[in-house]
């Protein structure tokens, strides 16, 4: 667990918008989440290997950060976490379509850890692929989805952590949200846009 | 770390990237507008581009469309919020109950709460916290029905008052209570930058919170700053403590396999958690939220928790526990002093200097909260009351209760050390020389006299309170019932078989347990603190307490200000403390009584002065003599001003003042005011009585320090005779007598009769006190010494190191009990011959002395006198000097020139001064002494006064030939080896080291004057010497 430490230490000395401890912590947590999600994987029976991003990032959060509300450095953890989890997501699905053989990557989907029969299919490597083309326009938006889809931070949140008001990440997050709607719902990009 | 995915096709070039973020900033601007100014915007910002346009388009219809990405990370956050996904989630607007959800404040540790309306029967605003799913609901909500109705009594202005609770239609159970506005406690602390004082006064806050709650017998068990919320009203901030009882309704038994799913989603974090929590304990008590309150002292001084957050949770179940039971927190001083890097921002946020802080906190503070985070809850404040008190005194400049742990441990990391170091060490049996009169000779009766001023008014405290409860009683049955169990205490009983008052206390006390006089709290009281009393002298100690906090509980929810019977409850309570060694404890209820009866009798009052004299009785008993001091004059000048004549009172009083003095070694203010109190209580009091008895202990003891045996002797031999005829058999207060009389005998070398009373008096107090007491390990103190007196090292050895450990594992016990055992084991070590072991305990023993005691205390001047002996036998003769100069101008000043000690000490200078070859210092020295040397040393103590002539002598013919001198010499040398022959023998090593010097006396006579004869007696004395 000596990684855990530096996870603490880190986080402590975060400040908004401070990227360096970021760039810091995101080989630990990833490193974190990476053997959880292993262990989840690799537990017998079941057979779904289904993975569950929630229980993942529940059980790295209270195993490296606990569950201390008023503490400062929990959101910084969050926004971490969030590049984590797309990544350890990401390294799973490409696995898995790469076993499937021809499977492509568009219909691999996982579960959120949702009731029976509600599972909605997130798709993880088109999400990710978009969210790399929106850094390419707009950086700060593209974070701050990636904050709010893998990390389920709220504005607020996202604010303190990046450092800039609420009103901003509020356009945002509407302009990402926006975006990657019209792409993942649309087959391809429409041109009439009274569809 | 490489990116999260390679680059595909498809990527935007970089015309493309700029007509996205232009599309950005048009899609912004339309979005608010209405459909017509819409197509404005697009026709004049898009002109003809057509893909920006699109694009534009595209992203005002995905604003319409859900993006299923979003049911991720709406999990991903329940995950945070550890709710189980999958189920709705409560939001603002929806109903529960007779509640309408307002607004979400936050998320506790057990679930979301919002802020609601309630529509009836009262409209107002409530918080709502709605608790997380997974919990077994239904059990949840029937124990907080239970445990509602309890809450529904307390009525505190820093209690967040809880109204209702439910289930809500998804399962989830939820608690409604009084909305709190305002942030956690530590965050407002730091926030206003509020100092220390402001920030201990907003603790009292929550302690009278906690205390409030206790004293309706209800515990909170999560307290944590989340849960004491601070907000500003009328300017001056406020403190809310939130969620009452539902630790309790929530509360399963703490697994391993429980404990990070559902422990840690509960409570959340586990720095609050006390030792008995964190072993999975439900029997919690108020001491367990004394110790989360210490935890929360220790934050808002220090930033941090006793175990940090980091550490605790990156540890695994097995490992939090071992640590949260095992591992000792830095004292917040210290703490505060090893983080450099922070302390900058601590300090700054309580508004004061890093350096400052430190002081500020070092100290007292460090005490209290250690205290309050003692691992064994047994050692902590009682109640957060009591807590809440010590705070209060700091402020005030008081004494606080709490006690630097220090001494304690100090020691026994010394036995730990130096265990090896004696096992190491190799045994030559090396006999002190005779002139040492009996080495450690005033330590060893410290213990047995100690007890003495704690024990001497205990007996009159319980009939004073009995007396004063049986007053303006509500019920005659009460009344009555009292009025026989009273009368039938050992003081009344005088020694008839207590089987069956054991028994009708038994029944009664089971009454009450059962409730049958709930309706009737008054009579209730009376009767408990009657029972309690009358347990409590029969030294049936865990009953007597039982029995008597609940009747404090019952006098606290009776009156709820200041009352007579609640200080009686606090008094008798105490005294039951007192008997268990608790001191801090014994303290805190004795001065709760005294500040409640100044208010109540402003002016003199005998209840106030009986209370002074109660308080200082504990102060002593606790070492704290600054303190008993003024409180003990106060007492007695209060009470003459307010009886004529003879009064028991008075006379306890007086004893009480006589005993302090006495304990104190003010000899001869003492003695009078003891003889006062002595004829005053004949004339109160006809025959037999335990008063009288006390105080002939008392003065008998006096007289033996004194040096006048043969006035003491008597005194206690009758103290002892009266005791047995009040006492049943096994009672200490026999054995305190006892052994007191056996100290006596070993001073004046009796020692075949003080062993086997020091042995009945361990005996009795075995059966007194099952298990590990203070006392008994006072008692085999005593045996261990009486051995070493017969030259029985191993037993002796064995006694002490036992008694030792005893001391160690009480821990509550006066200090110097410890510092005695530990002087008295050195004398042991000495004896066997391991010098640096013997000298390293003695040192550690003065170190524990000269803490507590003033550098002029008769224990400190005998270990003093014994670390020079023990450094004259290591050569380091400079050291030792100091020393022995040190022990005799104490003596002198304390004891006087005519006293065995005093002259002990004279002895050893002059021995010294003769092995450092300053012989006229050496026989000014003892010239001076030699007057009072042959009116003190006869019969038992004719063997030093051998010892202090053959110093002498020698000193005299060493500084050179002078006729007169060696024939005064001469004279001396062979009037002290008699003596030594008639009390040691031949073969003592004093005749010996005698015979010696006079040989080597005639060697330099022959030399001095050759052809007179004197060579054949040089060769005459060598012989018997070289034997």
């Amino acid at each position: 667990m000596a990684g855990i430490q530096s996870v603490a230490e880190l986080l402590a000395n975060a400040e908004p918008g401070d990227e360096r401890s970021m760039n810091e912590l995101l080989p630990l947590v990833y490193k974190e989440l990476r053997a959880l999600a292993s262990s989840y994987l690799d537990r017998p029976g079941d057979a779904a290997h289904t993975l569950q991003p929630t229980a993942l990032v529940h059980e790295a959060f209270l195993k490296m950060v606990g569950d201390d509300r008023q503490w400062s450095g929990r959101e910084h953890f969050m926004a971490v976490a969030a590049k984590a989890m797309r990544q350890v997501l990401v390294d799973h699905w490409r696995k898995r379509s790469a076993e499937k053989r021809g499977g492509g990557a568009n219909q691999v989907s996982i579960s959120g850890i949702g009731a029976e029969g509600a599972i909605e299919d997130v798709r993880v490597l088109e999400l990710d692929d978009l969210l790399q083309q929106l850094a390419k326009a707009d950086a700060r938006s593209a974070r701050v989805a990636e904050m709010r889809l893998f990390g389920g931070m709220e504005q607020e949140q996202i604010a303190r952590v990046l450092g800039v008001s609420r009103v901003t990440v509020t356009s945002d997050w509407q302009f990402a949200r926006a975006w990657l709607a019209s792409r993942m719902n649309g087959t391809t990009r429409s041109e009439d846009a009274g569809r | 770390m490489t990116t999260s995915s390679e680059d595909k096709g498809g990527q935007p070039s970089p015309d493309d990237a700029l007509r996205l973020r232009r599309a950005k900033t048009i899609f912004l601007r339309a979005q608010d507008a209405g459909l017509a100014e819409r197509e404005e915007i697009l026709d004049r910002e898009c002109r003809d581009d057509a893909e920006l346009r699109a694009l534009v388009l595209d992203l005002l219809r995905g604003d319409q469309e859900p993006l299923t990405a979003e049911r991720l990370a709406d999990d991903i956050r329940a995950a945070y919020e550890g709710s189980t996904v999958g189920k709705p989630v409560e939001s603002r607007g929806s109903r529960i109950g007779r509640y309408r959800l307002i607004e979400r404040l936050g998320e506790g540790g057990f679930g979301v709460v919002f802020s609601a309306e309630q529509s009836e029967p009262v409209k107002r605003r409530v918080a709502l916290k709605i608790i997380k799913l997974g919990m077994d609901t239904r059990q949840v909500v029937a124990r907080f029905e239970q445990e509602r109705q309890a809450l529904a009594v307390l009525d505190h202005p820093n209690i967040a008052k809880v109204f209702d609770a439910g289930a809500t239609e998804t399962g989830r159970p939820y608690f409604v209570m009084e909305l709190c506005t305002g942030e956690p406690i530590d965050a407002y602390c730091d926030r206003h930058k509020l100092d220390i004082p402001k920030r201990l006064e907003l603790f009292e806050q929550v302690c009278a919170a906690v205390q409030h709650a206790h004293t309706k017998g209800i515990i909170h068990r999560d307290i944590k700053p989340s849960n004491a919320m601070v907000s500003t009203q009328d300017g001056r901030p406020m403190v809310k403590v939130i969620d009452f009882g539902v630790a309790k309704a929530t509360a399963s038994r703490l697994t391993e396999k429980t404990f990070f799913t559902e422990y840690a989603q509960m409570i959340g974090t586990p720095e609050y958690m006390s030792p008995e929590q964190a072993e999975g304990s439900l029997d919690v008590d108020t001491r367990t939220d004394v110790y989360a309150l210490g935890v929360l002292l220790y934050r808002l001084l220090t930033g941090t928790t006793p175990f940090e957050g980091n550490k605790l949770r990156s540890a695994g179940f097995a490992e939090i526990q071992r640590i949260i039971r095992e591992e000792d927190p830095p004292a917040p001083s210290t703490r505060l002093s090893q983080s450099t890097a922070t302390i900058q921002t601590v300090a700054a946020q309580r508004d004061t200097e890093p350096r400052r802080l430190g002081l500020i906190v070092r100290g007292e503070l460090d005490w209290i909260v250690m205290k309050a985070l003692e691992k064994d809850r047994a050692r902590r404040y009682d109640t957060a009351g009591g807590l809440a008190m010590d705070v209060r005194r700091f402020l005030l400049g008081d004494a606080v209760t709490a006690a630097p742990p220090s001494r304690v441990y100090a020691a026994r990391k010394f036995i730990g050390r130096n265990r090896a170091l004696v096992a190491a060490t190799m045994a030559i049996a090396v006999s002190l020389p005779a002139g040492v009169l009996a080495f450690a000779w005033q330590a060893r009766i410290a213990s047995a006299e100690r007890d003495v001023a704690v024990q001497a008014r205990v007996a009159e405290v319980r009939q004073r309170q009995a007396a004063e409860v049986e007053r303006d009683r509500a019920s005659r049955v009460a009344e009555f019932m009292s009025g026989i169990l009273s009368g039938a205490g050992p003081s009344v009983a005088k020694g008839r078989d207590s089987t069956m008052l054991r028994e009708m206390l038994d029944v009664a006390a089971g009454k009450l347990e059962k409730g049958e006089l709930k309706a009737a709290p008054l009579a209730e009281l009376s009767l408990r603190t009657s029972i309690g009393d009358t347990y409590s002298e029969l030294s049936a100690l865990p009953e007597a307490k039982r029995v008597l906090e609940a009747g404090l509980a019952i006098a606290r929810e009776t009156h709820q200000s200041d009352h007579a019977d609640t200080a009686a409850v606090l008094g008798s309570l105490a005294t039951v403390h007192e008997e268990m060694g608790d001191f801090a404890a014994a303290i805190a209820c004795r001065r709760e009584a005294l500040e409640m009866l100044r208010r109540l009798h402003p002016g003199d009052h005998l209840s106030v002065s009986a209370a002074c004299n109660d308080l200082a009785n504990a102060l002593s008993a606790a070492d704290d003599h600054d303190a008993a001091e003024p409180l003990y004059r106060e007492s007695v000048a209060m009470t003459r001003r307010l009886v004529s004549g003879d009064d028991s009172e008075l006379a306890r009083n007086l004893a009480a003042l006589g005993s302090f003095l006495h304990a104190m070694g003010e000899y001869e203010e003492a003695q009078p005011i003891l003889e006062e109190s002595l004829a005053m209580n004949r004339r109160v009091y006809s025959g037999d009585h335990p008063n009288i008895s006390n105080i002939l202990t008392e003065l008998g003891l006096l007289h033996v320090r004194r040096g006048h045996y043969d006035v003491a002797e008597p005194m206690l031999r009758e103290a002892i005779a009266m005791n047995r005829r009040l006492y049943s058999a096994d009672h200490p207060e026999i054995a305190r007598v006892v052994s007191n009389l056996a100290s006596m005998l070993r001073e004046t070398n009796r020692l075949d009769e003080a062993q086997s009373l020091y042995v009945e008096a361990l005996e009795i107090l075995k059966k007194a006190f099952p298990g590990d007491h203070y006392r008994t390990a006072a008692a085999m103190n005593n045996v261990g010494l009486v051995m070493s007196d017969r030259n029985d090292n191993e037993g002796a050895e064995k006694y002490l190191r036992e008694s030792i450990a005893m001391h160690e594992r009480v821990g509550t016990g006066p200090d110097t009990l410890v510092a005695v055992s530990i002087s008295n084991l050195a004398a042991v070590l000495y004896a066997k011959g391991d010098l640096p072991g013997a000298e390293s305990m003695m040192r550690n023993s003065l170190r524990m002395f000269k803490s507590i005691l003033s550098p002029d205390a008769p224990e400190v001047l005998s270990i003093v006198a014994n670390l020079q002996m023990i450094l004259q036998k290591q050569g380091k003769l400079a050291e030792a000097e100091a020393c022995a100069l040190e022990a005799l101008a104490g003596r002198r000043k304390l004891l006087g020139e005519e006293h065995p000690l005093t002259l002990s000490s004279i002895i050893n200078l002059g021995m010294l001064y003769n092995k450092q070859e300053k012989y006229p210092q050496a026989a000014t020295l003892l010239e001076q002494a030699e007057p009072a040397a042959r009116k003190v040393l006869v019969d038992e103590l004719a063997g030093t006064l051998g010892t202090f002539l053959t110093t002498m002598a020698r000193s005299r013919f060493s500084m050179g030939f002078d006729d007169a001198r060696y024939r005064r010499s001469e004279k001396d040398f062979l009037e002290a080896h008699a003596l030594l022959l008639k009390v040691g023998g031949e073969a003592d090593p004093s005749t010996v080291s005698c015979g010696a010097f006079i040989a080597e006396f005639y060697a330099a006579w022959e030399k001095a004057e050759p052809g007179k004869g004197y060579d054949a007696k040089a060769r005459e004395w060598t012989k018997p010497a070289a034997k």
